[in-house]
């Protein structure tokens, strides 16, 4: 038996000899067969084979020392275990005045762990009682056996369920967010942690130059980090992803990032505890790497949506901006106005950007009005002020069929309904409007009124601000208003948007 | 440090929380997670984590509703914890 094995079967016996189930056999069948005594004994090969006939080994001294009155007996027992040992059975004997014995080896899987040797029978044991004695204590061996497996089954699966829901954990943060650059930092810092490392660099793939671009390093050690490009080919970063395969050496492993082609490549530096990285932390790295490669692979998509989304609004911007009637606009300068009020209302960055949208597009309607009405010097009339009314809804309609502006539907619906209830189309009133339609209102009335129209010159911008106080709780919401009015006021907003209106 | 340390660590579930993370430093885990491998109750290893986060024993990557916590990478930290560990 190698020593793996001799050690489980010591463990077995060790399991054997602790065990209630054994405990409540010997209460049992020692009160059935008047008391003997039992001795417990290991499987110890080499001290049963002394040559020396008379000698005893340590184990079965050690066993009866308890039993003053075995201690002459020493040698018997030792001959009875050889037998039993031979035999890999019961063995009855003989010992002091008239008393009788029995040896019986325990087996696991047909090895001999141990064996039990039950002194001072008054009788020698019938057959029958022989099979009752065997049957209990195989049963105990066989409780003892399920018992010792389960642990060990435990200690083998318990490390890997512990991984594999590291691994789960892992995947789960890593596909929680789109954004590239809160994703990548987040890849390094897992990776530092699942494999215990100082330093993490995430590189991604520039296939127009065949470079390594660094887009994410971190080093607990808070060393200076020099964000270095690397050649596709050169160094271990390099090389691991020309190779499409780990590289790894003492003080470093580089795994590449693969989708269906190489993303990039993350390189961890210096374990933690000093010593090399090992295969197991190469094949953490390449599950964890496949994980990581889908969530940056998502997350290029997503930008890729996203700015393609931005770009066709940009051209619906565009278009309604070429028609005669619509002014330019100061467009960096309202995006930093309403991500400055949006804030302020605590909206989350999807909410922002939507309101964004919203006052790029907010007269989309406009472009099924006729130029005649839109252009008129002087007051409509109720049919032509009718015809205005309707363009909320046709700019919605229009909007409607792109689906990724979808949320501001309700937003252009609405951003002409006043806080009184008295404006259009449904005549809603205070928090009936929308939040994103109540900002809409005022933003988008200012912007007209700074703007030049070709029937009207421009207001300058404390004179918007003076009529936009002015409406307060009639056409717009009064929180809306004082939020407005200090986000405008800000000298870094007004310095580009005074900018922007100087181009325009 | 090692007398806040020590402080909650008087708590059963917080040392054997700690133990956990100690004995398996690789291991990222939600607080349910966590809470099958000590075999206790999710909300109340969820206080013990929050405790030791707040001392920096543990440490938290939260995105949306996902929370990973781990143990510290921070080398002061980690010998604090291997003095009380061989203490217990």
């Amino acid at each position: 038996m190698g020593s793996e094995g001799s050690v489980k079967m010591e463990h077995l016996f060790l399991k054997f000899k602790e065990s209630l189930n054994l405990s409540r056999e010997i209460s049992a069948l020692g009160k059935y067969l008047k008391n003997p005594t039992w001795l417990v004994l290991p499987e110890v090969s080499d001290e049963y084979e002394q040559p020396k006939k008379r000698e005893v080994s340590e184990s079965v001294k050690k066993t009866i020392d308890g039993h003053e009155h075995l201690r002459k007996e020493g040698a018997k027992i030792l001959r009875v275990i050889k037998r039993s040992r031979k035999s890999k059975a019961a063995e009855m004997f003989q010992h002091g005045e008239k008393m009788h014995g029995l040896c019986y080896p325990l087996m696991a899987e047909g090895e001999i762990f141990g064996y039990i040797v039950l002194c001072d029978l008054k009788k020698a044991m019938s057959s029958d009682v022989q099979k009752i004695f065997m049957a209990f204590t195989d049963a105990v061996i066989h409780e003892v056996r399920k018992e010792v497996e389960l642990e060990e089954m435990n200690k083998t699966i318990r490390p890997r369920a512990i991984a594999l829901s590291t691994v789960h954990t892992v995947h789960r943060l890593m596909t929680s967010t789109l954004n590239l650059n809160e994703l990548l930092p987040r890849i390094a810092r897992l990776s530092l942690q699942v494999i215990r490392a100082n330093r993490c660099s995430i590189k991604l793939v520039d296939k127009k130059r065949k470079m390594l671009l660094p887009k994410a390093t971190i080093d607990l050690r808070r060393k200076k980090i020099r964000l270095k490009k690397v050649q596709i080919g050169k160094y271990a970063p390099g090389r691991a992803v020309k190779k499409g395969t780990p590289i790894r050496g003492r003080d470093y492993l580089a795994v590449p990032l693969t989708d269906e082609d190489v993303v990039g490549v993350i390189t961890l530096y210096d374990r933690l505890d000093g010593k090399e990285f090992t295969r197991f932390d190469e094949e953490i790295m390449k599950t964890l790497s496949e994980q990581a490669a889908i969530a940056i692979r998502n997350a290029q998509l997503f930008m890729e949506q996203t700015d393609l989304t931005l770009s066709s609004i940009k051209c619906i911007a565009q278009l309604l901006e070429d028609r005669p009637y619509v002014a330019h606009r100061a467009e960096a300068s309202f995006h930093k106005l309403i991500y400055i009020i949006g804030r302020k209302f605590n909206m989350n960055e999807t909410e922002i950007k939507m309101l964004q949208y919203a006052v790029m597009l907010h007269d989309a309607g406009q472009i099924s009005i006729p130029e005649k009405v839109l252009m008129k010097r002087g007051e409509l009339t109720g049919r032509e002020f009718d015809i205005v009314k309707t363009h909320p809804m046709k700019g919605a309609m229009i909007l409607k069929k792109f689906k990724p502006l979808k949320p501001i539907i309700p937003i252009i619906l609405s951003h002409h309904e006043n806080f009184d209830g008295t404006g259009y189309p449904k005549g809603l009133k205070g928090k009936e409007i929308p939040l994103a339609a109540r900002i809409l209102a005022v933003v988008s009335a200012f912007e007209a009124m700074i703007t030049k129209k070709p029937y009207r010159k421009a207001l300058s911008i404390p004179a918007a601000i003076k009529e936009v106080r002015k409406n307060a709780n009639t056409q717009f919401d009064l929180r809306v208003v004082e939020i407005f009015c200090d986000a405008v006021q800000r000298k870094d907003v007004r310095k580009l948007l005074e900018k922007e209106l100087g181009k325009i | 440090m090692k007398r806040d340390l020590k402080r909650i660590l008087k708590d059963k579930l917080t040392r054997e929380v700690l133990t956990f993370f100690y004995q398996n430093q690789s291991s990222v885990d939600s607080a349910g997670g966590v809470s099958a491998w000590v075999s206790d109750d999710r909300e109340r290893v969820q206080s013990a984590l929050d405790r030791m986060v707040e001392l920096g024993v543990v440490e938290k990557d939260s995105m949306g509703s996902t929370n990973g916590y781990c143990y510290t990478r921070d080398e002061q930290i980690m010998k604090v914890v291997k003095s009380l560990m061989q203490d217990v």
